[in-house]
């Protein structure tokens, strides 16, 4: 955490830039110095070479195949880098994210999904174990580094800071340096498409979780979970109102309450945060919305027509962040109603692939390709707006409309891909039917929800029909889903136990978010994220109580006490099992590992005042939340699905199976960190 | 340290005869005190305005500080306060907050007084934006400090901007910035750090405001107002305990200060993770 780093994106890339400029202006005068010492006589006696070569037949053939010796010598060299690679093999990874084994399995009984029955015939099929816990982040990058959450360091979606106890994402680092805000991945470890890269192997990662910034690959890469919009955040959308509906506190949507005048609406579109005179504002354009039979959106001299469905086409906007240079955007709106009252909902202003305030592709020109041949598309980490529909803004049904629109951007990237895809390895990530399935989650598994699963099967026969005998293809989930009935406040219960002093109790209100109220020198254990536990062990926290010596026996005594909680309502116990961090995981980054992660059982999930380092009256809660389903519990009841084109003879394979079996079918080692094996034996 | 001095009081020198009617601002703080100092040093007085801003939400021990130094230095003391500033609380929004109470009050100061120069006691090792401040520091009609401009860039590798700011060489320092200039900021302890501060503290023998030392295991390493800034985990009773303290830490000196914004934007960032 840096004391600037509120100030956003731009600010401090002017300094960057300024700095460079001086170097690079002393460069370039070296430069030009050397170069008119000896650019002129080089050029003269390559022009002279040129002329008598051309001069003579003879000079021309001996030209000709000296140029067709280099090449086939880096043709040579560059066959060699790749280790026994063989040009023409192509390996698929595809991860469908929250592909539950319970429904899949239920619907491959049934017919409803033909194209992954013939897989399971014809290759193989198996529930695959998941991580512990089983959150996105944590399971998606095990399967990128075959290694346990130790081997790259990311153990919940929240991370503390054990010095400040502050919870942060743990999906990217942000830093500020002297050049301002900069961004780096949150997976440490190495992911398979490093080694393959560095093996000279084609390889693109389109969208895997984790990923951004954009990494360098040998191919191609576009950032997915993670990525952030121009404000710097997961999730910042707007909601145009004229009635006078109330911001929460907890909202992560901004409300603009404006004033309908003459069949028109006059109001702003609200950008990056840019620091203006002494103070942060956020960057805004005018915007005007013309309602009536063809309501459209103005900004910055176009219009643009919102459709018959709501919702207008994607919209690029620039930002003029003062002093320095424009930073662009795009975005969608979605005019929920002009008559009796107005109001409109605008996604967040996302990274503009053609101009990209932060970098989400590798190259940077893969962005402006891209658009070019499919459009503008979602470029966000999370684009689905669970957000939303959970604060009310839209309803489920415009979410779905949403879902689909990104669904169908999605697999548009993936074609675009697929199309040039000659030899490698093509790692893909579909997550939006995670975030469909925590809204529309119920027990029975309704038809949205059946929806998608029917759709996907469609999208992998088509696969599969395209195909040719020298892919092998991978498809995998990161978790299952369960459904989320009842929240459980894990702090709360170490306040009722003596293990943590409040100095003020949490209200409603005022739950007492980032520890706010935390009395540290009377606090031996505190809990953050959704299934994290850490002792507040002297020598570690900023504000450590407990002695080294004494932590494994506290942490027993947790254990014992937490085994022990019951639920009155259900007469059930919330928890399944308790791990303790230091015995389930291992490598260079478990130092950071909670001391105790909680396994929930099913229906079971942490409250979200937990997860932000806050706490609540109740240590157990009904969820009236509109997200309904969640897979933030044991890992033994969300496993998650596997299905190959090939045989899998590895018994119980886990998701740290995924990057040895891909480095084994394109010929590499697999390197002694990566705890998980082949498929293949 | 006798050197970071000669160059202070040089550049005061510079202020007083470049500019009819600078004035100084005094936050009550070691690095406004240490100023102050300076400047009697050299004149033997202070012959310029003090000015102190007042948020109204400063500590009890701030407003006592103030009002004994003032009388024992006989300083033309200036306190300015925004009066319309209305219902703003850093709950609300911190950035509101600051502006209508230590902007604006400062803004009405000098319409009211007319100053050209204003002596401010900010250093480089303060922050990194503060790294690029120059001693001289021009600032328009309404406070803002140009660094750069935007420029289409001439060739491959060349910025898309330009420096505004002119290089300070030696000691010749720029004063005069023109018609669009409102007023200019002068910085004479911009090359300090804050060692240097505690140690000229200590030297000259100045005095320092209670909230510096440690009460409780707790003491200030930076001033402002009460809502806004927070004690830092300290055991440093005295000058040179804390002295001591700052030649091993490694926290940055206002973390105290910007605590509550960070907490603002982690929870900005925390809000937006759907799980939430």
């Amino acid at each position: 955490m840096f004391p600037f780093s509120y100030i956003d994106p731009g600010t401090g890339s002017v300094i960057a830039g300024s700095l460079w400029g001086v170097i690079g202006a002393i460069l370039t005068a070296i430069g030009a110095f050397l170069m008119a010492w000896f650019i002129r006589p080089l050029r003269r006696l390559l022009s002279r070479a040129w002329k008598a070569a051309m001069g003579s037949g003879r000079f021309g053939i001996f030209f000709i195949i000296a140029v067709a010796i280099i090449i086939m010598a880096s043709v040579i060299i560059n066959y060699q880098n790749t280790e026994g690679f063989e040009m023409g093999k192509k390996v698929i990874v595809l991860g469908i994210d929250a592909m539950d084994p319970k429904v899949v399995e239920r619907m491959m009984e049934e017919g409803k999904l033909p194209n992954l029955k013939k897989l399971t015939n014809s290759g193989g099929y198996s529930r695959l174990g998941t991580t512990t816990p089983p959150e996105t982040p944590v399971a998606w990058s095990a399967a990128a580094t075959g290694s346990n959450p130790g081997g790259y360091g990311i153990f919940d979606f929240i991370a503390r800071d054990p010095a400040t106890y502050l919870p942060g994402l743990s999906l990217v680092e942000q830093g500020s340096v002297a050049t301002g805000t900069q961004y780096a991945s949150g997976m440490k470890g190495i992911p398979f498409w490093k080694i393959t890269s560095d093996a000279g192997i084609p390889t693109s990662v389109i969208k895997w979780p984790v990923t951004f910034p954009a990494e360098k690959v040998n191919g191609r890469m576009l950032s997915g979970l993670g990525t952030v919009d121009i404000r710097g955040l997961l999730n910042s959308y707007s909601f145009y109102t004229e009635d006078d509906t109330k911001q929460g506190p907890m909202d992560a949507g901004r409300i603009v309450h404006v004033s309908p005048r003459g069949g028109r609406v006059d109001t702003v579109l609200y950008g990056p945060r840019i620091q203006k005179g002494s103070e942060v504002v956020d960057a805004e354009v005018p915007m005007t919305v013309i309602l009536g039979d063809n309501p459209a959106i103005q900004i910055q001299g176009s219009s643009y027509p919102i459709g018959k469905d709501g919702w207008s086409p994607w919209i690029r906007v620039a930002f003029s962040t003062g002093f320095l240079r424009n930073v662009y955007g795009i975005f969608r709106a979605y005019l929920l109603s002009s008559t009796p009252e107005f109001g409109m909902y605008v996604t967040s202003v996302q990274i503009d692939p053609e101009n990209q305030l932060y970098r989400i592709t590798y190259p940077e020109g893969y962005g402006k390709e891209l658009a070019g041949e499919i459009g503008l598309f979602y470029t966000m980490g999370q684009p689905e707006d669970t957000k939303a529909v959970n604060e009310g803004r839209i309803s489920r049904e415009v979410f779905l409309e949403q879902f689909w629109q990104i669904e169908g951007e999605r697999e548009k990237i993936f074609w675009n891909e697929f199309s040039r895809f000659r030899s490698g390895v093509l790692a893909f990530g579909f997550d939006s039917g995670d975030r469909m399935q925590h809204i529309f989650w119920e027990t029975n598994t309704p038809k949205e929800i059946e929806d998608y699963y029917i759709q996907k099967d469609g999208f992998i026969g088509e696969l599969l029909g395209r195909i040719d005998g020298n892919t092998s293809l991978i498809i995998f989930s990161d978790h299952g889903f369960n459904a989320f009935n009842r929240s459980v406040c894990i702090n709360a219960w170490l306040v009722e136990n003596g293990y943590m002093t409040l100095t003020r109790p949490p209200t409603g209100d005022d739950p007492g978010t980032l520890f706010r109220y935390v009395d540290w020198n009377r606090t031996e254990a505190y809990s953050l994220g959704f299934a994290s536990i850490f002792i507040n062990l002297k020598g570690r926290e900023g504000q450590g109580i407990v002695e080294p010596g004494d932590k494994e026996h506290l942490i027993d005594e947790i254990i014992e006490g937490l085994s022990k909680l019951s639920d009155p309502e259900t007469n059930r116990k919330p928890i399944l099992k308790l791990y303790r961090g230091g015995e389930i995981y291992s490598g260079d980054f478990s130092a950071d590992a909670p001391d105790i992660v909680i396994g929930f059982d099913e229906g079971y999930r942490m409250s979200w005042e937990n997860a932000v380092g806050g706490s609540r009256q109740a240590i157990l809660a009904d969820n009236n939340e509109e997200w309904k389903g969640d897979h933030l519990v044991d890992p033994s009841i969300v496993p998650a699905v596997l299905f190959a084109n090939f045989n899998i003879t590895k018994e119980n394979p886990d998701l740290t199976d995924i990057a040895p079996t891909v480095l084994n079918l394109l010929g590499l080692e697999v390197p002694q960190t990566m705890g998980g094996k082949g498929l293949v034996s | 340290m006798d050197k970071l001095v000669s160059k202070s009081e040089y550049i005061l020198r510079e202020v007083s005869s470049r500019f009819e009617n600078p004035a100084v601002l005094w936050s009550t703080g070691k690095d406004s005190t240490c100023m102050l100092s300076l400047i009697r040093n050299v004149f033997g007085e202070v012959p310029f305005p003090v000015v102190h801003l007042d948020t109204g939400r400063k500590f009890p021990e701030i407003y006592e500080f103030r009002d004994k130094l003032s009388k024992e230095w006989g300083l033309n003391l200036m306190v300015s306060r925004n009066s319309d500033a209305g219902d703003v609380s850093p709950e609300k929004s911190h950035f509101e907050c600051c502006s209508a109470l230590k902007t604006e009050a400062l803004k009405n100061v000098l319409r009211e007084h007319g100053f050209d120069a204003l002596i401010m006691s900010i250093r480089r090792d303060e922050h990194y934006m503060r790294n690029l401040e120059r001693f001289f520091s021009p600032r328009d009609r309404e406070f803002r400090w140009h660094i750069v401009r935007p420029k289409e860039p001439q060739e491959v590798g060349d910025a898309p901007f330009e420096s505004l700011q002119n290089p300070e060489l030696w000691d010749l320092y720029q004063t005069d910035f023109g018609e669009k200039c409102s007023h200019v900021r002068v910085h004479p302890i911009l090359h300090w750090t804050e060692l240097d501060v505690w140690r000229y503290t200590k030297e000259s023998n100045l005095p320092v405001n209670s909230l510096y030392f440690s009460k409780d295991g707790k003491r200030f390493r930076s001033l402002g107002c009460m809502p806004c800034t927070t004690p830092i985990e300290s055991g440093a009773s005295s000058i040179d305990e804390i002295i001591s303290e700052l030649e091993t830490t490694r926290i940055p000196e206002r973390s105290g200060r910007t605590q509550d914004k960070e907490r603002e934007e982690t929870m900005r960032k925390l809000r937006s993770l759907g799980y939430m």
